[in-house]
Order: structure tokens, then sequence, then C-alpha cells
């Protein structure tokens, strides 16, 4: 599928999941999408955030593959180190994350505005706070996405990774609802990025500590680009 | 100019050995053919040489150079390999550009000089997704010699093209080899084997054996 096609559909995508994402949150938040649905919503109506997501992980699907068959390998050859190659594919995933995300965040504030949603104060700290935690907690799960696709099919690698991604927000709601257990959310990854229901920023609760979060992301993004580089450097391209 | 040595390679894939403990030298200037029923060994073998497999023991050196642990590719390489293909949506023009992109080692001329060698108009605006059998390969040989490699590496280079295209690849291929680069061809074609190549070598169950200069 060719880039704007795929640029289309998440257009599409964000303005009918922000219409949704308007309409079952009734205070709105101007950062609700960077900061997931609050904890007191019913975890049922969390799919809707979730396909913020999936559209993200739709975007991805084959980079690799892409670059280890058919024309890839032309472009590989010339390249004559794959670990460049490695890092900077990464780095262009990054970049492309970004824009992705702004773009979803322009769309959604543009439907508030259209829907004549009214728009809470404007917390430029808050807004860069949860820009980072979301972006550094998609970009990992977009790293692992491309990682498992240097073992398995795209689809498949796909698959694993908003499966990880569900169960890990499902299995979160479970911990806040016995109330135990909250450092189990440190391998579910995925709740960083709903900084609402996790209070992430918030010290006083029972809190999954933000700097602590941005250091456990870091060192796995690290790792992860490390296990790519080395597996990369012994698979066979056919 | 590149020399290539193969040490003790070997290659098993899901538990079957598909190189075999191969030893050769490759040296430049010369153009290698190499034959074999299907299945022998001959693509994976030019895989082997380019660097998109990883042995499973023995080293491919080029110009002294250890594949896989001094270099990821061999520098300057121009490859046809199956299952490669080049952008539908371009024209023949449009896709050697971008991927001269990457090196910025070839001009406009080149490109252009490239393409038409092949038989192509390099000015043509047709896009690849209308292009025949036999101008996709064309084009596919154009993007192989473009860059000027040092190392040509081509599985069944004259597939689909028509007897005269044929002759304009070969006076192509033997142009490289006075240029001086080293060109290994995989072919069932015997009379382009016997037109170009210097040396034959056969492949057989993943062995290479030596045939004739």
């Amino acid at each position: 599928m060719k880039i704007d096609t795929k640029f289309f559909l998440i257009f599409i995508m964000s303005a009918v999941f922000s219409w949704q994402l308007l309409n079952i949150w009734e205070s709105h938040d101007y950062l609700a999408l960077y900061k997931g649905l609050p904890l007191y919503l019913d975890y049922i109506k969390i799919p809707v955030y979730y396909f913020w997501f999936a559209c993200i992980s739709f975007y991805f699907v084959g980079v690799i593959e892409d670059y280890l068959s058919g024309y890839g390998v032309l472009l590989i050859v010339r390249n004559y180190s794959l670990p460049k190659l490695v890092l900077r594919l990464f780095s262009k995933v990054f970049i492309e994350l970004n824009a992705i995300v702004s773009f979803q965040f322009v769309i959604y504030i543009f439907i508030s505005v259209i829907t004549k949603k009214s728009i809470l104060e404007f917390s430029m700290i808050e807004f860069i706070k949860s820009y980072i935690i979301y972006i550094l907690t998609i970009y990992l799960l977009i790293l692992i996405q491309l990682l498992l696709e240097m073992y398995v099919k795209a689809q498949v690698a796909m698959l694993i990774t908003n499966v990880y991604a569900v169960s890990s927000i499902l299995i979160g709601s479970m911990l806040f609802e016995i109330e135990k257990g909250y450092i189990f959310l440190y391998l579910l990854i995925p709740n960083f990025a709903m900084a609402a229901r996790t209070t992430i920023f918030n010290q006083n609760s029972f809190s999954i500590y933000l700097p602590s979060v941005i250091v456990l992301i870091s060192i796995i993004i690290s790792g992860i680009i490390f296990v790519s580089i080395e597996k990369i450097k012994i698979k066979d391209i056919f | 100019m590149s020399k290539v040595i193969l040490e003790n390679y070997s290659k098993k894939i899901n538990k079957k050995e598909v190189l075999k403990n191969i030893n050769y030298t490759f040296d430049s200037g010369k153009i290698y053919g190499l034959f074999g029923r299907n299945g022998s060994g001959k693509t994976m073998l030019l895989r082997a040489i380019a660097g998109l497999i990883y042995p499973t023991s023995g080293v491919v050196k080029i110009d002294g150079k250890i594949l896989h642990k001094d270099m990821s590719f061999p520098p300057k390489l121009g490859i046809i390999i199956e299952n490669t293909h080049l952008l539908p949506q371009y024209d023949s023009f449009t896709n050697l550009k971008i991927l001269s992109k990457i090196n910025n080692i070839a001009t406009d001329d080149d490109i252009k000089q490239s393409i038409k060698q092949v038989g192509l108009d390099p000015d043509s605006r047709l896009k690849v997704k209308k292009f025949s059998l036999g101008m996709k390969q064309r084009l596919s040989i154009a993007q192989a010699i473009f860059e000027k490699p040092d190392l040509l590496l081509l599985d069944e280079p004259t597939n689909a093209i028509d007897e005269k295209g044929v002759e304009e690849i070969r006076t192509l291929l033997l142009n490289q080899k006075k240029l001086g680069a080293t060109i290994i061809i995989a072919s069932h074609n015997k009379e382009d084997l016997s037109v170009l190549a210097d040396i034959t070598l056969k492949m057989d169950e993943g062995k290479l054996f030596y045939e004739q200069a």
C-alpha cells in the first residue's frame, strides 16, 4: 500500500475516533489524546482510545519486511552497513511518528472545536510532559513491532504488538480496580501512555514515578535497537 | 576491482546444507559462468557473495575484507537476483534516480547512458508497470550497471530478452569486464556462458566444481 493511502486512512480514522472520544468523555480535556481516558470511565470504553494506536501500528506494518525483500534488497545492498541502515530507519520512524501523533492531535482539537466542546485551560508544561511520555511509549511499541518483523511475518508482528497493547491496558485496569500490584504496571508499558489512568504525574497517589518511567522506556528502546542491529547482521535476506 | 575469496563457506537452511564447504577465488576482470540444475545452489552462492545470507561456517572476503565483519555488503556491487523488482509506479529514469541518491556516485548522464545501453529509451515516461517482461529485465540490468560496479552478480540476466537484446546485453557485459569488473553469471543458457564466461563453474547439490577455462 502506498504511503499516501495509509496517511489518508489515518486522517479518516483519526477524525472518526476524535468524534467518538469527545462523545464518551463529558468533561473534555484537550490532552485526552496524550493522557488517555480517566480512571472513572468504564474500561469497556477504552477500545476507542486504543484505535489511535491501532492506526499508528497499521501505518508502520511491513516497514522491515519491505526492506528485506523485493525492491528493498536493491536499497539494502547499496547501504553497505546494516547497523547504520537500522539506525537511519528507526530515526525515520521516530520522525514520522512525531508527525502522525501531532497530526492526530490537530484533528482532535479541530473536531472538538467544530463540535463546540469547551477546551480546558492550556498548560504548556503538562502538554510537554504528556507528549514526551506518550511519544516514547508509542515509539517503544512500534519498535517492538519492527523487531518482531525480523522474526515473524509483518502481520503476525502487528497482531502480537496489538494484543500486548490491549491486554496491558485491560490488566492495568484490573490492577486499578483491585488496588494492588501497581509495580506490575512497569511491565505493562502501554499504560504509560495513559497518564490520566496511571496518575503518572501525581506524586502523591500510588503513582508510577515519571522519571523512572522515562529511564525504563529509554533502556528498553536502547535494548531493542541493540538487538535489532545484532539480528539484522545475521538475518538471511531472500 | 574486486577479488572475491570464499573460504570453507557452508550454509544450512532448515537443517539442509545448501552450500557445502566452498573454496574458490574469483579474480577481477573476469567473467565466471555458473551453471547447474534447479536447486543446485547457484542463486544461493550469489546471495552468499552479495552478503544477503549469513554463513553457517566459513567466510567471504572481498579485497581482503571479511563480509559481515568488516562490512555488511561488498562495496560497489551490482546485482540482479530473483524476487527483486523495481518500483512499478515510476519510469526507468526515476527508478534509477531514486537508487542513485543512496550513494550519489552516478550522475543523470550515467543513468541515461545505462538505460540506453540496455536498449530502452531514457526519456520515455512509460511506467515500469506497463513494461513487458523483457523490458523489465533490461531495466534490471541497467540498475545493476549504472553505478559502474566492481562486482556484478547476475542471476539469469538474459531471461525473457529477445535475440537482438541478448546480443546487446552480451556486448555490454564484455565492456564491463574490460573496465575491470568481476562478473559472476548464473544461467541455464549454455550459449550465454560459452560466449561470455572466461571460466565456467558447475554447482551440484551445494558443491562448486571447476568445469573449464
